[in-house]
């Protein structure tokens, strides 16, 4: 087999200008999907029969922690690659999207919670949707906190994505903990094998929210990969030339 | 609907508005939060390359 495109992709001079070409397309798709996804969330579509105008926010509660366990994988996966084949750019890829996932995570909880007081007529319980999500964010803070515990970067690392990849099996635990315990969460709404159970202009709305915070996400992990490129690549010339001296 | 009615949202406004405020200050804070670490590397590292050229001159 050609590995040739993988060594290529791991460049993060390659990287970094594709990268740099790319984004301002990705920023302006992100925009758009989530100017849709607003309109069609707030004014555009029905509220609830038995929540009322509070089903608006699942808009961005539904997709923020959606967001936070799939950045999780993104970032568990990344440190895997780095740290089999060594590989500084996955490594980079996992430290620029911690704490974009952290911030998703925190989102979730706390939209969640005002979701839940006038719903659940409680801001927090201590079951086990709840407190899963609560332990991501402590996966996420103690892989930023630990990654900049090392003065060598490298060190840094391999120890922070050993986490990472440890604390990936809290993520199926979060997606199943509806269905395994008794809990005040509900259940999923939107599944790949039934037909959703909400009307199609809540769908549409949830959709178009769901991949324009991902896209978002996305987007500001490229952003700060490339901070992080220029960071650890100083000495190399095109660097030099990229910062113009 | 009027707007009245808009901000109010069946009497959820708080709930509906404070979700989404946060949000807002969240994603624009990241944003912020990464330019302003894109300038200060960028400053940092001309800096650093003109003492390197100084110090070769010298």
């Amino acid at each position: 087999m050609n590995w040739q495109w993988f060594h290529r992709l791991s460049s993060p001079k390659w990287f970094y200008q594709i990268s740099g070409k790319y984004l301002p397309w990705l920023w302006a798709i992100t925009l758009i999907l989530m100017s849709v996804g607003l309109y069609q969330g707030l004014y555009n579509s029905p509220v609830d029969y038995q929540q009322s105008s509070t089903v608006r926010i699942m808009y961005i509660h539904v997709p923020a922690a959606f967001a936070s366990m799939m950045f999780y994988v993104i970032m568990a996966v990344a440190a895997a690659i780095g740290y089999i084949w060594r590989i500084k750019l996955a490594h980079m890829a996992a430290v620029s999207i911690a704490p974009i996932g952290a911030a998703m995570t925190m989102l979730a909880l706390v939209t969640g919670s005002l979701w839940g007081k006038p719903i659940w007529n409680t801001w927090w319980v201590w079951d086990a949707r709840l407190t899963s999500e609560l332990i991501l964010l402590f996966l996420y803070l103690g892989f930023i906190s630990l990654h900049s515990a090392f003065d060598d970067r490298e060190v840094g690392d391999r120890a922070a994505g050993v986490l990472a990849m440890v604390g990936v099996i809290n993520v199926p635990i979060i997606h199943f903990s509806v269905d395994w315990w008794h809990t005040l969460h509900q259940g999923a709404t939107i599944s790949k094998f039934e037909k959703p159970s909400m009307d199609p202009a809540m769908l549409t709305a949830l959709l178009l929210m769901i991949c324009a915070v991902i896209l978002f996400g996305i987007c500001l992990m490229l952003y700060r990969m490339r901070n992080e490129i220029l960071s650890r690549e100083q000495t190399k010339s095109w660097v030099r030339e990229v910062v113009g001296i | 609907m009027s707007f009245e009615e808009f901000i109010n949202m069946n009497g959820y406004g708080f709930y509906i508005w404070t979700s989404y405020a946060i949000t807002a200050i969240t994603f624009i804070g990241l944003v912020v939060m990464f330019k302003i670490q894109r300038n200060q590397l960028i400053k940092q590292l001309r800096k650093r390359y003109q003492q390197q050229a100084r110090k070769k001159e010298t």
